[in-house]
């Protein structure tokens, strides 16, 4: 074996940022003669595995590069109709003829009303361009809050409640376990450690340390695959019932063994507030602000009034106020917990009623609650116990109330943002050494945090249901939707109609690299409410979405194409360490020369901006949002700059003197003091875990609904400021022959849809045993008669069906079955994803009622009959 | 003269693949060609089943049965441990192939150095400078080779494999989660004999008698 060297010209190693998922790991590529040929971590990063570690589908992501079914050229649909197995017969056009023509189109909208245009990205391709640059480009074009976009990535099984209550809680996009100090982890449908969620690598890393460290790691999941297949325990639940179980822990935290952490409630939750008898917090009625008794004084004050120290506040207690009879909200949670015995729990969850009350005991057991630590010499609470959930249990009909619930146990014992316990990212970012841009939370109204910066919509402050709504997506209704639902609803006719927004129905779509129609719900639905609108997308292949609706296809560079500065400007947010680590911040370089004539979807938004004539706006914005007060560096209205110009003074704003030396290593790093990790005991800031808001929402939309006879279903009774249980609706619509709960899960190879074109993903997914399959209790399959590689299909109360192959597995409820996320893949521009596996999403009915109806979670798992044909 | 060997922690794993796909870049291997793989079971009825996870790869046995087999000698054993193949003296006959009890080769013809990762669409760039770099014999018999290339390079460097990751295997460096670790057997202070002996490291079916250099902790 040898190397023919005489024939090499260069072979050089390039720092950059890994696109494959939206966790943006550090990652270098080998180049060879202008070739990427291999992927590896940057040993000399944390933002990533242990060492020069990267996961495998992060390793294959060459083949992005390489695929020979990269568009090349700017594609226009010549047929106008449009659906499913419709040739669009694209046509290859030039960029300025597609540029101009979308422009065109946007000005004549914008001169109506600028909400009938669509925005949409992927968090998949997040890495490679910010995904908040988006919302701040569309402001440009004066679109003002979150009611107009589509979701495109994880689409509405991810995020809406579990970001609502990870801004409001930890001012976070997100939790994990304090893995290095924690001892006794609850996991609640995530794979956090094992290979999904934010930071997948980073946790992967920390974990496995501390699996080495013997802590002991629940996982509650119909499935004992990613995550409870590496648990020390592993509990077999039905999906959506993680509240039943959760609910039963916190009383038997509080009622049973009434083992709580009072100094931490009194001090950092708003358990501590007055409510009168209908729930509603007292408030004072000159500062609006809610009311305390302090048990020293023996009197009731305003919730910041300084002179009472934390351990007087009064947790119990009936008091009166202005005649009023008022006690502090958390008896009331005390009382509410009552109900919630092991018994009932298990009867819901199927969890036997011993696992809850060993789980339950073993939490309180570990949580040392008293106990504190000294790190780096700052002494904090210690609490190693840390309960975490994401895309799995939060993504059901009921997701606010599951995420509340499993964050209630960690509330009762104080295990939040301390050490051991359960993390927010960090919300702060300190200004590099010599850099300029930094961003700290706030402490808003009534105590709560308002994150350093959050996608979308922000959690805090909250806004009541208003209408008229002004966009398709009703986020005036909707107020607590990260990202709104509407635009996938089934009747989503009827709700625009009602609510005031039939003049704007959206007539362009403008989306980079999504997927939209196929990675949520019901297809048809979706064809039905987005195939009217003029629908620009870019990418780098053809995929579903753009050969069934697409107009304008552009051509995107990969991202071992780009050169993006901005790759992770607010990764301490989204993809940084949660944990005790430096601060890495990493940019994408430049691999390649881009393929064909495509562009960075970055310097295409800047070019339409300017065709639109919003680019100064959009300047403005920048400007803003990296708070650049240095007149040299700011964009200024007329320049017309490319994203790699405009990284030039932004990255001499962020890193000052630094800026060449990190641009030429592609990363940042510098220390994160241990304040900036545990940051949220030292700020005066308090979770409200008891949400009074949802009384006041719950008025505020049933007059809505009156006022204009909205009579669609909604569950108005999860608009309650406690935890509560609810049935899903996929159980609601269970019976005899719809028996089974199909559920998706994320397989650690695949990010969506976009990896299953990947050649070196498909050939070890067709090696692994349940990447492609539908997965069935071993039991299950024997009762029903079927068998491994049995064809079987899967059919909702709808009419809707899917199949694929059956691959039993004994770690498999008997009552569910799984498949991996979106495959069942049809385009002809993938033709290595074609008829890979099974697509989950199709299944999933889009009625109002199955969405959360508060944050607009769609209900993730389905009742279906499954048959042979 | 060092024995090189690898402990994989079953404990850390997360079956992410990376060391697979890792290895098939650092080799330039073909479509459904692996040096590397990962082995997923379960074993237990629900619902206290447990999930198996074992990655696997040539074994580099002291007493390799594919050493045995080879009739021309192009299947031997090194000094330093690693059972290698020397392409020029491989007839093809595929005795090692049927002869490892592993399972872990692998023979190259000409459907295999035809085959593209686009089938149909033509080579890429990367598969036709991965001809170059890191050419394969058709009918020959090829498996892992424990980066011998990376070994080499590093000593002939000063570096210590298992320490450098210049000069350890790919697959080890690739791991996210540090479930793989490389060294040398013969050094009982070295971290390799120390994880073995601390969490009592087991070989694959050592019923098989081939002494594998691979072990697995749990």
């Amino acid at each position: 074996m040898t190397y023919k060297t005489d024939e090499i010209w260069e072979d050089k190693w390039v720092n950059t940022t890994c696109g494959v998922c939206y966790c943006g790991c550090a990652c270098r590529v080998r180049v060879v003669n202008g070739v990427p040929v291999k992927i590896e971590g940057i040993k000399e990063s944390t933002m990533g595995g242990t060492g020069a570690g990267l996961c495998g589908k992060g390793v294959a992501g060459l083949m992005y590069y390489h695929d020979p079914n990269r568009i090349k050229k700017p594609l226009r649909r010549t047929n106008p109709e449009k659906g499913f197995g419709v040739d669009p017969k694209w046509k290859e056009i030039e960029w300025d003829e597609a540029l101009e023509e979308i422009s065109t189109r946007m000005k004549k909208i914008m001169e109506d009303n600028p909400n009938k245009i669509l925005f949409t990205n992927q968090t998949m391709r997040a890495s490679d361009g910010p995904h908040n640059h988006l919302y701040f480009y569309a402001k440009a074009f004066g679109i003002p809050n979150n009611g107009n976009f589509i979701i495109g990535g994880g689409s509405l099984h991810c995020g809406n409640a579990a970001h609502m209550l990870g801004g409001l809680i930890h001012g976070a996009w997100s939790i994990a376990p304090d893995w290095r100090y924690t001892k006794y982890v609850l996991k609640w449908g995530s794979s956090k450690g094992t290979g999904s969620g934010h930071s997948a690598l980073i946790n992967a890393r920390l974990r496995a340390d501390g699996i080495r460290r013997g802590i002991k790691e629940i996982v509650f999941d119909p499935m004992g695959n990613f995550a409870g297949g590496k648990a020390t325990q592993w509990v077999a639940i039905l999906p959506g019932t993680d509240t039943a179980v959760g609910l039963a822990i916190a009383n038997y935290i509080l009622n049973t063994r009434g083992e709580i952490d009072e100094l931490y409630l009194r001090a950092k939750t708003n358990f501590v507030y007055l409510i009168r008898e209908d729930g509603t917090f007292i408030r004072d009625k000159e500062t609006d602000k809610p009311l305390v008794f302090d048990e020293k004084a023996k009197t009731i004050k305003v919730f910041d009034d300084p002179s009472i120290a934390f351990e007087d506040f009064a947790l119990e207690g009936d008091y009166e106020h202005n005649g009023e009879k008022c006690r502090p909200c958390f008896m009331a949670l005390k009382e509410h917990l009552k109900q919630f015995t092991p018994e009932w729990a298990s009867k819901i969850s199927t969890v036997p009623v011993a696992t809850i009350l060993e789980i339950a005991k073993g939490w309180v057991d570990n949580a040392q609650i008293g106990s504190t630590i000294t790190i780096e010499g700052q002494t904090f609470p210690y609490r190693p116990v840390s309960s975490v959930t994401f895309r799995g249990s939060q993504g059901h009909s009921n997701g606010i109330h599951q995420v509340a619930s499993i964050d209630l146990i960690s509330q009762l014992v104080g295990a939040e943002d301390v050490p051991g316990g359960t993390m927010g990212w960090p919300s702060r970012r300190p200004k590099y050494p010599g850099g300029q841009y930094e961003r700290m939370p706030k402490v808003g109204k009534d105590g709560v945090i308002v994150p350093s910066v959050f996608y979308s919509h922000d959690p805090w402050p909250v806004h009541p249901p208003t209408y008229p709504c002004t966009n398709s997506g009703c986020v005036e209704f909707w107020s607590h939707s990260t990202l709104s639902h509407i635009p996938y609803v089934k009747e989503k006719n009827y709700i625009q109609e009602k609510f005031g927004v039939e003049k704007v129905q959206p007539e362009m779509i403008f989306g980079i690299a999504v997927n939209f129609l196929i990675s949520q719900s019901d297809w048809d639905v979706a064809l039905d409410n987005f195939k009217d609108c003029f629908v620009v997308l870019m990418d780098i292949w053809v995929n579903e979405t753009d050969q069934a609706i697409g107009d304008i296809i552009l051509p995107d560079t990969s991202y071992l194409e780009k050169d993006t500065w901005s790759s992770e400007i607010d990764s301490f947010f989204f993809s940084g360490s949660p944990s005790y680590e430096d601060w890495y911040v990493h940019l994408q370089k430049p691999v390649a020369k881009p393929v064909g004539e495509s562009r960075d979807f970055m310097n295409v938004y800047l070019d339409v901006a300017n065709r639109v004539g919003v680019l100064d706006k959009y300047h403005e914005l920048l400007n803003e949002y990296y708070s650049i007060t240095d007149e040299k560096l700011k964009l200024k209205p007329g320049e017309v700059l490319t994203w790699k110009e405009i990284g030039e003074r932004i990255l001499t704003w962020v890193y000052g003197n630094d800026k060449e030396k990190i641009q030429e290593q592609g990363f940042a790093t510098w220390h994160k003091e241990i304040e900036d990790v545990y940051w949220r005991w030292n700020m005066p800031t308090r979770c409200p875990v008891y949400m009074e808001f949802l009384i006041h929402d719950r008025r505020a939309a049933e007059k809505i609904m009156k006022d204009t006879g909205f009579e669609l279903e909604m569950e108005m009774d999860q608009y309650g400021p406690l935890p509560n249980w609810f049935w899903p609706t996929s159980h609601k619509e269970l019976d005899n022959e719809f028996d089974l709960l199909a559920f998706s899960y994320r397989d650690i190879l695949h990010t969506n849809n976009s990896t299953f074109q990947n050649p070196l993903i498909d050939e070890v997914s067709q090696m692994s045993p349940y990447t492609f399959t539908i997965t069935l209790n071993k039991g299950l399959a024997d009762e029903k008669g079927f068998k491994d590689g049995d064809i079987i299909w899967m059919e909702n109360k709808y009419g809707t069906k899917e199949n694929g192959i059956v691959k039993t597995m004994e770690a498999q409820h008997p009552k569910v079955l799984g498949v991996c996320g979106q495959g069942g893949l049809w385009a002809d521009g993938r033709p290595i994803a074609k008829g890979k596996g099974s697509n989950f999403c199709k299944l999933l009915p889009s009625y109002l009622r199955h969405y959360d109806p508060i944050t607009g979670n769609i209900e993730t798992s389905v009742a279906v009959k499954i048959y042979k044909d | 003269m060092a024995r090189w060997g690898m402990v994989i922690d079953v404990k850390r794993c997360i079956a992410c693949w990376s060391c697979t796909i890792s290895c098939k870049e650092e080799h330039f291997l073909p479509p459904n060609v692996f040096w590397n793989r990962v082995l997923i079971g379960e074993a237990g009825k629900f619902p206290t089943s447990r999930k198996l996870i074992y990655p696997v790869l040539c074994n580099h046995c002291a007493d390799a049965a594919c050493v045995d087999a080879c009739p021309t000698g192009a299947t031997y054993k090194r000094e330093d441990g690693i059972v290698a193949v020397d392409y020029d003296k491989c007839v093809g006959c595929r005795a090692c192939l049927i002869s490892c009890p592993y399972q872990q080769r692998t023979y190259y013809d000409e459907e295999k150095k035809n085959a593209e990762y686009f089938p149909g669409q033509g080579k890429t760039e990367y598969e036709k400078i991965g001809e170059k770099l890191y050419p394969f014999t058709c009918g020959t018999v090829m498996k892992c080779n424990f980066c011998t290339e990376r070994i080499e390079e590093g000593l002939e460097k000063g570096l210590t494999p298992g320490t450098d990751d210049e000069a350890s295997p790919a697959c080890v460096i690739a791991c996210p989660v540090g479930a793989r670790i490389f060294g040398d057997l013969d050094d009982s202070e070295s971290e390799i004999s120390r994880l073995i002996m601390e969490k009592n490291g087991k070989q694959l079916h050592p019923e098989f008698g081939t002494e594998p250099a691979v072990y697995y902790i749990d």
